[in-house]
């Protein structure tokens, strides 16, 4: 199965290929915490992630052709 | 002996062109701990209701506070605190830069401007030295050109300038004051009083010290601070500046967009921090001893919208001169964000202003005869760039753009009240009070300066952010609920907040620096220990958080006294409605009310008017704001 995946802000620096939706083949059934596992990105450094533009939670269940971001924490004035 | 305190205060009356030096008192000064605390003693104490922002009867105060210069790392900012001409309210305009720092080593904590002068004047402040000096060559000129003109003058680079441009001059409502060439006392409309007051500008420099009580203790307890922000929650603020958020907000759908229509832009890509940093960024740019360096220096090479290298932009003026009108061209952002910085514009009103007045042009409300053939469409960058000329000039549609969105709505009628986007005058800043955090919300309607989202805090930090701030131990409401959860909790939670916040407005600290938890921020409890080393009085949290309500209540007496009461504490009419598109459709503020009701009485504040109830002003040792 793959899904595509974006990394954005800071997230994206050490892998700059996914500033834009970068694929990525997955097994049937692999949730938003194996996914950000095996992308080694550690959870304090991930706010939100988003699937086709909705908030979903680290048990999210991936399914075929789902956008994924990871979103870092940001502030600003 | 002063610690931590230069211990003095300038009295410049420019009707007399006289000054004298005042020698503050130290118990007062504890009492409110200074800055914004004690500036708001000063105005409220000497500066009647009624009195007209622009007349020489109204007062300005420059203030700093404790932190202001030394090694705490959040201690580049001053405080420009007056009566707004846009609102009628109180405001407090909050700077970086260099400005604070060198006049504390100049020898003054505050200075107070009175008066009017009878032909344009400049203020020149270094070494306990002052002079009221002649500025008939400088009217008429931009900051950077003032700027320079008085480097030349004075024959001393290292001065840091604080003036107006054009737009000061001409009386733009929400006119800035600007000092180190792009660091912005924005909002409210301070160039517009020192406008009317013939003040062009404040100059400063000193090389006097600031004296540190326990200077061991105090290197250990700022060391302990440095230590801690290495775990800022906020990674990208280095790295992108606020203009980080351009992209992580659209994803979120709280990006502000077409004034407040939605909160999803689709060409968002265009004009993030991602972007700004690989084609337009040429360094960082930090504030007075700060780490964080959230500034951007970016330039236009070449184009119809080349500008040269300037400070700028930030997330407030990205979003404002752009994806809120529609524009998604970020040459024409940083062109827009130059020209305010030179002709001296609040990016923010300013943005909002054309964005209202786009709106306008959509539904007919103005047309091409009162733009003078000009369509004022969505998305023209050009047409959004000549505006801000137009504004600062007070020319054309500019003269009533210049006046910003409240006054406009009233002077085109009733069906242009909807697209007024502004509390109590003061136009919406680029956080979406319906999605981003219903705190926010709570926060737009009573901010004593109008819809804020920095004074006195960011009040998202809580259900946005996850963060306690070290507010905890207070009675913060822990965990967070959801962002858009509107439980009357929310009212409650804005109190911890709201002080939270007032406590790096009375110490002179960058808000920044205080977003994050223990270990990961400047704590109440770590400033605690940092104040009490620098000026060697004994202050715990506990003493920070009565001085910053005491502040806090105090505002909310000066606003009373102009006749604001809960009536006034509203938000704009589209935040009702649901957000029509992206992530976060359907959202809306349906529970104000509710949310009102709680933070009132958590504050000890009457429910019915709103205000500070007697007894808890007699319990604040403010009696003498008691009606």
């Amino acid at each position: 199965m793959q899904v595509t995946v974006k990394l954005l802000g800071i997230l994206s620096f050490s892998y700059p290929a996914f500033s834009k939706f970068h694929p990525v083949q997955l097994k049937e059934g692999e949730t938003i915490r194996e996914l950000r596992e095996r992308l080694g990105l550690p959870l304090n450094e991930v706010r939100f992630v988003s699937v086709n533009g909705k908030m979903v939670g680290e048990e999210y269940v991936l399914v075929e052709g789902d956008e994924v971001v990871f979103l870092p924490a940001a502030s600003g004035g | 002996m002063w610690y931590g305190f230069a211990g003095k205060l300038l009295r410049v009356n420019l009707t007399s062109g006289e000054f004298k030096v005042e020698e503050l008192d130290k118990n007062e000064l504890r009492k409110y701990m200074g800055c914004v605390g004690y500036a708001a003693r000063l105005l409220y104490q000497e500066m009647p209701g009624g009195i007209d922002p622009l007349s020489p009867e109204a007062k300005v105060v420059l203030a700093t506070g404790a932190v202001t210069g030394t090694l705490c790392p959040s201690g580049g900012s001053y405080e420009v605190c007056y009566k707004s001409p846009l609102t009628g309210t109180w405001n407090q305009a909050r700077s970086g830069g260099a400005f604070g720092p060198k006049l504390k080593y100049a020898g003054f904590d505050f200075v107070v401007i009175e008066g009017k002068a009878e032909e344009p004047v400049y203020v020149y402040i270094h070494d306990g030295e002052v002079e009221i000096k002649p500025a008939k060559h400088l009217w008429g000129l931009n900051v950077e050109e003032t700027t320079d003109a008085l480097i030349r003058e004075l024959d001393d680079p290292e001065i840091s300038v604080a003036a107006i441009g054009q737009a000061g001059e001409n009386g733009v409502l929400y006119a800035a004051l600007i000092n180190d060439r792009g660091r912005a006392a924005g909002r409210g409309g301070i160039g517009a009083v020192f406008g009317s007051k013939n003040l062009k500008a404040v100059v400063v420099n000193g090389r006097g010290g600031i004296k540190v009580a326990h200077p061991k203790e105090f290197a250990e307890a700022v060391e302990k601070a440095e230590q801690w922000l290495k775990n800022y929650p906020f990674g990208s603020i280095p790295s992108l500046g606020t203009v980080g958020l351009v992209s992580l907000n659209n994803s979120l759908g709280i990006l502000p967009t077409k004034n407040f229509h939605t909160a999803y832009f689709e060409q968002a890509d265009q004009v993030s921090g991602e972007t700004l940093n690989r084609k337009y960024q040429i360094k960082r740019r930090a504030c007075y001893g700060c780490s964080f360096a959230c500034g951007r220096y970016t330039s236009v090479g070449n184009g119809k919208f080349a500008t040269p290298p300037m400070e700028g932009p930030e997330y407030e003026t990205v979003d404002m001169l752009g994806p809120i009108c529609g524009v998604a061209d970020l040459e024409a952002i940083i062109r827009g964000n130059y020209l305010c910085n030179v002709y001296g514009l609040d990016t923010i009103s300013t943005g909002m202003s054309i964005a209202f007045a786009m709106e306008c042009y959509e539904k007919g409300l103005l047309t091409d005869r009162d733009t003078e053939g000009m369509p004022l469409r969505w998305g023209d960058g050009e047409v959004m760039v000549k505006l801000v000329e137009k504004i600062a000039h007070r020319e054309g549609i500019g003269a009533l753009l210049a006046q910003g969105v409240k006054r406009m709505a009233e002077q085109l009628g009733p069906a242009a009240e909807e697209a007024a986007i502004h509390v109590k005058g003061l136009e919406l800043p680029a956080h979406e009070p319906r999605s981003e955090s219903k705190v926010l919300a709570v926060q737009y309607a009573v901010s004593p300066r109008g819809g804020c989202h920095m004074h006195p805090n960011w009040a998202s930090t809580w259900d946005f952010g996850q963060l306690d701030c070290g507010m905890k131990e207070f009675g913060l409401p822990w965990p967070p609920t959801g962002m858009q959860d509107e439980s009357p909790q929310k009212g409650v939670v804005y109190r911890y907040v709201a002080l939270q916040g007032e406590i790096s407005e009375i110490l002179g600290a960058c808000i920044f620096y205080s977003w994050g938890t223990e270990g990961s921020c400047i704590t109440p409890q770590l400033y605690a220990e940092i104040v009490s080393a620098l000026t060697g009085w004994d202050v715990t949290a506990a003493e920070l958080m009565t001085a910053a309500e005491r502040s806090w209540n105090l505002k909310r007496c000066f606003n009373a006294r102009e006749g604001f009461t809960r009536k006034d504490d509203k938000l704009p009419g589209r935040f009702t409605q649901a957000i029509p598109d992206g992530p976060s459709a359907g959202a809306r503020v349906e529970n104000l009310d509710a949310m009102l009701d709680a933070y009132y009485e958590t504050m000890g504040w009457d429910r019915q008017t709103g205000l500070p109830a007697p007894e808890k002003l007699r319990e604040l040792g403010l009696e003498f704001a008691i009606n």
